[in-house]
C-alpha cells in the first residue's frame, strides 16, 4: 500500500496516520491562494515540515480530514509565528498550494485564525 | 653587511606582520552568522554539462525513483557537499574561526564542516563522506578551501560521483555586510566541464541565534501514530 493510499484510507478517520513531508512536486505551485477552513484535529510543529490535520465539514454533512503541510518549525519561528495560538480545536483557514491530484491535502503558506490574525511567510 | 642583514630581517618581519594582520582581519570579518541571499546567488543550470556517464546515472535515478514516494527529503537525507555549499534555503550558517580550524555550522539538517587550516594535504586514504575532507588557506583576504573524499550522491542540487573535487573561494564584501563563496565543482565522471557558481550571504542581524534542526522527529512522530493505531485496531479485534 502506498503512503498516499494509506492517507486516503485514513482521511475518514480523525487522527489517522498521515504522510510525512511531501515533495513540492505534489502541490500545484501555480496556485497560492487556495483556502480551506475547518477545525484543527491535530497540529505538529516539527521538521522537516509541520503538519495540521484539519476537519472540514462537507455540504453532505460528513467530515473530511485534510492533510495540511507547512514550513519547518525553524522557519516558522523566524517568521514570527506564535505556536501557542494554533491549537487543536481552533477554527482556522489554511491558505496556500492545493494538491495536484484532488486529494484532501495542501501546502500552507498562511494561516488565518478565527480572530483574523494571520501568520505567513 | 651587518646593517644590510638587519634591515632585510626587519623588512621581512614587517612583511610577515602585514600579511598576518591581513589574515586576522579577514578572519574576524568571516566569523559570525550569515543568511543565504537567494536574490544574488546562482543556481545549478537547468541543463548541466553532463558527461554521457553522468547523464546515464541521473536518468537512471529518475527512472527508478518516484518524485513523491522516493523523495530523499522525506527521509531527512542531507545531500552534503557540494549541494550544501549552494545554500540551505532560508536557513542560517554560522562560521567559527580558529587558527587551526574554521568550522561551518549549517542549521539545515544540522550539518557541519571542518576546514583544516593546519594541513597542506588531504589524508592519503580518506573514506568518502557526505561533506568530504576540507583543507583551507588564506590568499590575502580570500579563504580558499579544497574539498575531496566526498561520497557519491545522485540526488540534491549537484549529483556527483566520489571523484568530485570542490574549490571554494570565500570573500567578505560590501563593507563586511555580505559574503560570497565562488564554488568550482570538478567531477570528470559526471560533468564534461567545471561548474562554477557564486553563492551570496548577508550578515544576520544582531541577536540572531542558531536553532537546532532535528529532522527525524517527524518520522518518529508518524511511526508512533501508526504504532498507536495498530495497537488500537488490535485491541478492537480482541
Amino acid at each position: 500500500m502506498t503512503a498516499r493510499a494509506i492517507f486516503a484510507a485514513c482521511s475518514i478517520l480523525i487522527g489517522g496516520a498521515v504522510v510525512a513531508h511531501h515533495s513540492p512536486v505534489n502541490f500545484n505551485l501555480d496556485i497560492d491562494d487556495f483556502a480551506v477552513t475547518g477545525t484543527i484535529a491535530s497540529v505538529s510543529f516539527r521538521n522537516p515540515h509541520s503538519v495540521i490535520e484539519l476537519q472540514v465539514p462537507s455540504s453532505a454533512g460528513d467530515t473530511t480530514v485534510w492533510y495540511v503541510e507547512f514550513s519547518s518549525v525553524n522557519l516558522l519561528l523566524r517568521r514570527g509565528w506564535d505556536m501557542d495560538r494554533i491549537e487543536a480545536g481552533d477554527t482556522v483557514t489554511c491558505i496556500g498550494n492545493p494538491g495536484r491530484d484532488g486529494m484532501p491535502e495542501m501546502y500552507m503558506w498562511t494561516i488565518r485564525l478565527d480572530d483574523g490574525t494571520e501568520f505567513g511567510r | 653587511m651587518k646593517i644590510c642583514s638587519t634591515i632585510a630581517w626587519r623588512c621581512g618581519a614587517l612583511a610577515l606582520l602585514a600579511l598576518s594582520g591581513t589574515a586576522l582581519a579577514a578572519d574576524a570579518r568571516l566569523a559570525g552568522i550569515w543568511l543565504p541571499d537567494a536574490s544574488r546567488s546562482q543556481r545549478m543550470p537547468p541543463s548541466p554539462p553532463y558527461t554521457a556517464e553522468g547523464r546515464r546515472i541521473v536518468e537512471n535515478w529518475r527512472a527508478t525513483h518516484d518524485p513523491i514516494e522516493d523523495d530523499p527529503g522525506a527521509f531527512c537525507q542531507a545531500p552534503g557537499m557540494p549541494s550544501l555549499a549552494l545554500g540551505g534555503a532560508d536557513y542560517p550558517v554560522e562560521i567559527i574561526v580558529q587558527a587551526e580550524q574554521i568550522t561551518i555550522l549549517m542549521e539545515l539538517h544540522q550539518q557541519n564542516r571542518r576546514i583544516h587550516m593546519n594541513l597542506e594535504e588531504h589524508p592519503e586514504r580518506a573514506f568518502p563522506q557526505r561533506n568530504g575532507h576540507s583543507i583551507g588557506e588564506w590568499e590575502g583576504d580570500t579563504l580558499v578551501v579544497d574539498t575531496r573524499a566526498i561520497r557519491a550522491i545522485t540526488f540534491g542540487a549537484v549529483p556527483h560521483s566520489d571523484q568530485v573535487q570542490v574549490t571554494e573561494r570565500w570573500n567578505v564584501i560590501d563593507d563586511g555586510e555580505a559574503l560570497v563563496n565562488e564554488i568550482a565543482v570538478v567531477d570528470p565522471v559526471m560533468y564534461a566541464e567545471p561548474i562554477v557558481l557564486r553563492q551570496y550571504y548577508t550578515r544576520a542581524a544582531a541577536g540572531t541565534r542558531m536553532l537546532e534542526y532535528e529532522c527525524t522527529e517527524g518520522m518518529w512522530e508518524d511511526h508512533e501514530r501508526e504504532r498507536a493505531r495498530r495497537q488500537r485496531e488490535a485491541g478492537e479485534e480482541q
